[in-house]
């Protein structure tokens, strides 16, 4: 009797993590298994070749030198904006707070579609630009500027809330002391967000790593000058080649797995503190 | 005079946080702030400390005009109820921040820190993080980076109210002693009337932004110059009643059941005024005698005792059925008895004519009702 029970104990403490896995598999885990199957289709040789192509490594490098140059200006732009929105009071400031946060509402294209109207040659920067001989648009400039507006809020969503636990008795007790505001931020708030800017980068570099929508309009993805990571794999698959485009796939995927995996552990030992 | 506030207020929308406050702080003097949650006493200190700018009024700090200067220039040291240690700093990168900002060089800034951990009691914990310390201990580092730049004026906010009772009676003793060797002119905020009385040179009784009464702990305790102070400093036995007559020598009042207490002293109240009579219930004696002439007294039954160690409280069962509150010193302990009296046993009680407080009646009921009209 005794063992019956146990056995059914097991099951049921292990059903729904099983039902779990079981919707998973169709959604998620076996269509990134297809990706690495195909990767691996023609063969380890093949793959390492598909990975050395001049097109490939440019791709790569692009889409990482971007993705960690947004994260710095992001980081620094973040900071600055949350800051602001939570140590200042201003009319308006819930609104302001508001409209920074919209790029997560917009869908990514239209991003791109209104940044190339602004900054492209009929926009109302671009015309004033054209003259300098000066156009970000189809320029890695552009896919920069795409990329900060649209992981700006990851950045600002992980910092403010932060600043907003960060006791102001501890800035009051650096003025007391004698410190301006200047010194007080430098030697009191940034050293509490170390963990939030930490987060918010990897974070940041992550999207900025699978960032497509908003990439494709403004970058005119011209291989070898402005085709991210993402834009290659979708051109490979309009192109019909599949093992080359899941070979790249498979090796973003696994970097931003790693990435988000550091993130996790990360935000997981701070809620331990 | 080290420090004049001269008349400052504070009001958010419609409430009145601070209402014309004035207060002098004599060189070297050890001020306390004494009142309860909501009585402004902490706001009066932020502006003070500059953190808050008051709406009307000046603060004067060795004669100069300090009101508009942001507390970084006021030349002052903060201690906060929540210590507000840096987290990511040692304690001794905590005590020298002060100084860093003042450019003092690095090896006079780990000198001085050295000094002021061994004042503070902290020797050789330098080198440890705030996480590392108990409550009692951050404080006094907290203690420590507040004087570690000789500011003019020390300002504590409720400094020990985060701590356990023990702790806390010693951090006082350190802190007495602290701030006598260094001689700083301090100002401190808490709603604890022990702490109040032994640190204090002179009290300042706030209620509802106003101060009630500023002098010496026993003048305060013994001359209430108003019906909270009298309410709020200590417990307090009070009675209504009526003046009958105030000659040069004493006072006569008339209470419950034609019952007279005197009031030795010249006072200026008018026959017929009411007021409110109070006995503290350790100026109260018991005995089986009759009082003198020269003495106040009752009759009552000892309804209930409680035993609290090196005291016991009474409550005495008066005719008109109210109850008087008694407490008297264990001295003796003897067959098993702390007093020879028993439950229910009639006595008289008994206390000097010197003793007792006269308030005027008007205001009473309204400024201490939990006092004034149980």
């Amino acid at each position: 009797m005794k063992q019956i029970r146990t056995i059914q104990h097991k099951i049921s403490s292990w059903l729904p993590a099983g039902f779990l896995l079981l919707v998973m598999l169709p959604l998620i885990l076996l269509p990134l298994a297809s990706v690495f199957i195909y990767a691996f289709k023609g063969g380890l040789g093949n793959l390492v070749l598909s990975l050395t192509t001049d097109d490939v490594l440019f791709a790569i490098r692009f889409s990482l030198i971007i993705a960690f140059a947004t994260a710095l200006v992001n980081a620094a732009l973040g900071t600055y904006a949350a800051y602001v929105l939570s140590k200042t009071r201003f009319p308006g400031r819930t609104q302001l707070g508001i409209i920074l946060n919209l790029p997560v509402a917009i869908p990514n294209v239209v991003v791109g579609t209104s940044l190339l109207l602004l900054w492209g040659p009929i926009g109302l920067f671009g015309q004033a630009l054209e003259p300098m001989g000066l156009q970000p648009m189809f320029t890695p400039v552009g896919v920069l500027l795409a990329h900060i507006f649209v992981t700006f809020p990851y950045m600002l969503g992980t910092i403010k809330p932060v600043l907003d636990d960060l006791e102001t008795t501890y800035e009051e007790a650096a003025y007391t002391m004698g410190a301006n505001r200047l010194q007080t931020f430098f030697h009191v708030v940034l050293p509490a967000l170390k963990s939030g800017l930490l987060t918010g980068s990897l974070l940041t570099f992550a999207h900025s790593l699978g960032e497509f929508g908003a990439t494709i309009m403004v970058s005119g993805n011209l291989r070898l000058r402005t085709q991210t990571a993402p834009l290659y794999i979708f051109s490979q698959f309009e192109a019909g080649n599949i093992q080359a485009a899941n070979s790249v796939a498979a090796l973003l995927s696994l970097i931003s797995f790693v990435l988000f995996s550091i993130i996790i552990y990360f935000a997981a030992r701070n809620s331990r503190k | 005079m080290a420090i004049f506030i001269d008349q400052i207020s504070k009001r958010y929308g419609e409430h009145i946080v601070v209402n014309r406050v004035s207060l002098e702080v004599g060189e070297g003097e050890l001020v306390v702030l004494l009142g309860s949650s909501g009585s402004g006493k902490s706001t009066i200190l932020r502006m003070v400390a500059g953190l808050i700018i008051p709406d009307e009024g000046r603060i004067v700090l060795h004669g100069k005009d300090i009101t508009a200067l942001p507390p970084q220039k006021r030349g002052l040291g903060f201690v906060f109820q929540n210590y507000s240690i840096f987290p990511h700093m040692t304690i001794a990168e905590n005590i020298e921040f002060g100084l860093k900002i003042r450019k003092i060089s690095s090896p006079e800034r780990q000198k001085r820190s050295h000094r002021l951990l061994d004042m503070v009691g902290l020797s050789g914990l330098g080198s440890r993080y705030a996480r590392e310390l108990s409550g009692g201990q951050q404080q006094r580092v907290a203690l420590a980076r507040a004087l570690a730049y000789e500011p003019n004026i020390l300002l504590l906010d409720e400094p020990f109210g985060a701590v356990d009772t023990k702790t806390r009676i010693q951090l006082r003793q350190s802190l007495k002693t602290i701030t006598r060797n260094v001689g700083v002119t301090t100002i401190m905020v808490t709603h604890d009337q022990e702490e109040a009385f032994e640190l204090a040179d002179r009290v300042a009784i706030v209620n509802r932004g106003r101060i009630e009464q500023y002098g010496l702990p026993s003048d305060i305790y013994y001359n209430p110059a108003t019906a909270f102070t009298a309410g709020f400093v200590g417990d307090i036995n009070t009675f209504e009643g009526r003046i009958k007559s105030c000659g040069k020598e004493r006072c006569e009042i008339e209470l419950f059941e034609h019952w007279l207490v005197y009031r030795r002293g010249p006072h200026s109240f008018q026959p017929g005024q009411k007021v409110f009579y109070g006995i503290r219930p350790e100026q109260i004696r018991v005995s089986l005698l009759e009082p003198e002439k020269h003495e106040n007294g009752i009759f009552g039954i000892i309804e209930k005792s409680t035993f609290l160690g090196d005291i016991t409280r009474y409550a005495i069962r008066l005719n008109n059925n109210r109850l008087l509150d008694v407490q008297l010193l264990n001295y003796l302990f003897l067959d098993g008895m702390v007093m020879p009296y028993e439950l229910n046993e009639p006595v008289w009680l008994i206390w000097s004519q010197a003793s007792g407080m006269i308030v005027p009646s008007d205001e009473a009921c309204e400024q201490h009702p939990s006092v004034f009209c149980a």
